[in-house]
């Protein structure tokens, strides 16, 4: 049989030396895995075994030899082939590969997406980003000038968000101003939205913003028979490549919606649910919120989408309209009621009262 | 006809024995790569030739973790059939587990020719 396994991993490298100045090479440690693969106690090798790091450079400043054979040949470091069984000590070497790479590191601290149904026609999203360049920091002060004659490779003034091709009444703000340019560009396929910062973001720094789009209700939800709807959109946030490290994606479901079920295509750090009320919500039908947390979410194309199923009678979509046309009658009967009723509760004078009779009866 | 029915039954009739004993592998070639272009991960691809006569769970560890971090995404396969992949946390580590057996019979009954 022959098993094959992917893993993504974080963590395992980081920038050594922690922090460069403006234009300094940005070099990296990894040391994620042990030169020796740890196989299964009934395991016995009886063939050969390599491991190969490919790396982003062939700047290579050093490497673990202890366990021989090991070769770098331009961005590939080879260690093996090893034929036979792995003895404990080469099980307790750390494979260590250090490097430079110039780039900048991008990592989301903490991502929220909101996605609120509406069977009125729409689905909203609006995302807050906290992302950090997670590369070697940035020693001393920055300098605009050096930064213009000529920029570091290390850090990055630009994002671009992939959206969906649908989506319109695209926003972003941000506290700081620091996101003062974009652009959008639409397509067929995508909308993509680049957002320029007015400071390039350099390793130790950090940056929070959000932004949203509206798409059309069926762009996301489809029809699953009878009352059954399914809300099916990207669980990862839209920027390629990122690694975000705490991701709470917010379902707003439609006010009366029930049997909900959510189908994560990934696994979840935690689950819960809660209540809230819009604008003309009925008092007796809030809208469910679905909060699904999840850690260490890479956003390489590789994740299916987020899929919640949800039942959703159909005289829940004129519930609203009912009601405020049954609140607007209401204050029309109060005001009618309240015309014609006397609310001067004097007693009516006998003399007033006598005169009138006699008035009455000359009349007839 | 006989012959599949008889070899079926003997299967099923030795598979518990052969799960109680914990299974033993013979690993002809182990292929790691770990891909460090992207900044902010690593890409492990794990390639594993072994035989077993007996089944049982097959397993390898990942890490250390000298700096930190943790395993994002797992996915293994035994040829076109996902592998379900069982996660349990060392001292030195994580190990990854999953039951030989049953994904082999799943590729069989799928057609598969991985044995």
């Amino acid at each position: 049989m022959t098993v094959q396994c992917e893993l993504r991993r974080t963590g395992g490298r980081r920038p050594l030396p922690a922090a460069i100045l403006q234009l300094e090479h940005q070099k990296f440690l990894y040391e994620g895995e042990t030169v020796r693969v740890p196989l299964c106690a009934a395991c016995s090798l009886v063939g050969e075994e390599k491991t190969t790091v490919l790396l982003p450079s062939t700047k290579v400043e050093s490497y673990t030899d202890s366990v021989k054979p090991v070769s770098v040949t331009g961005r590939a470091a080879v260690f093996g082939p090893y034929t036979a069984a792995a003895t404990s000590a080469e099980l307790a070497t750390v494979l260590r590969v250090h490097y430079e790479h110039d780039t900048p590191v991008p990592v989301a601290t903490s991502v929220e997406r909101e996605i609120e149904i509406s069977h009125y026609g729409n689905v909203a999203v609006e995302e807050f980003f906290d992302l950090r360049h997670a590369g070697a920091a940035l020693k001393g002060s920055f300098s605009r000038l050096e930064h213009q004659y000529s920029p570091s490779p290390n850090a990055f003034q630009e994002l671009t968000a992939v959206l969906p091709a649908e989506a319109t009444g695209v926003y972003y703000r941000d506290a700081i101003g620091n996101v003062t340019s974009s652009h959008l560009r639409s397509s067929a396929a995508k909308t993509e939205l680049e957002l320029q910062f007015r400071f390039p973001l350099f390793g130790g720094w950090h940056i929070e913003w959000y932004q949203g789009y509206n798409v059309p209700l069926g762009a996301f939800v489809s029809t699953w028979g009878g009352n059954r709807f399914a809300l099916e959109c990207d669980f990862v946030p839209p920027f390629k490549a990122l690694l975000t490290e705490q991701l709470i994606v917010k379902v707003v479901l439609p006010a009366g919606a029930s049997d909900w079920k959510v189908e994560s295509p990934m696994a979840l750090a935690a689950q819960s649910v809660d209540v809230r009320f819009a604008y003309l919500d009925v008092p007796w039908s809030p809208r469910t919120v679905l909060i699904l947390e999840a850690r260490n979410v890479i956003a390489d194309g590789t994740l299916p989408r987020l899929r919640v199923t949800y039942r959703l009678p159909a005289w829940h979509l004129v519930e609203k309209p009912l009601f405020v046309m049954g609140v607007a009658l209401l204050c029309f009967v109060v005001s009618m009621v309240a015309g014609r009723v006397q609310w001067d509760f004097e007693r009516a004078s006998p003399v007033v009262g006598a005169a009138a009779a006699a008035g009455k009866k000359k009349a007839q | 006809m006989r012959l599949p029915v008889v070899s079926i039954a003997l299967a099923l009739l030795l598979a518990p024995s052969a799960w109680a004993a914990g299974g033993r592998f013979t690993v002809s070639k182990v292929e790691r790569t770990i891909s460090l272009k992207p900044a902010s991960f690593s890409h492990t691809t794990l390639k594993l030739t072994a035989s077993s006569q007996s089944g049982g769970d097959f397993s390898f560890s990942v890490s250390p973790q000298s700096v930190g971090g943790a395993i994002a995404q797992v996915e293994c396969a035994l040829g076109p059939n996902a592998l379900p992949v069982t996660q349990t946390a060392l001292a030195n580590g994580i190990a990854l587990s999953f039951p030989v057996r049953a994904a082999q019979r799943a590729a069989r009954a799928r057609g598969g020719c991985e044995s």
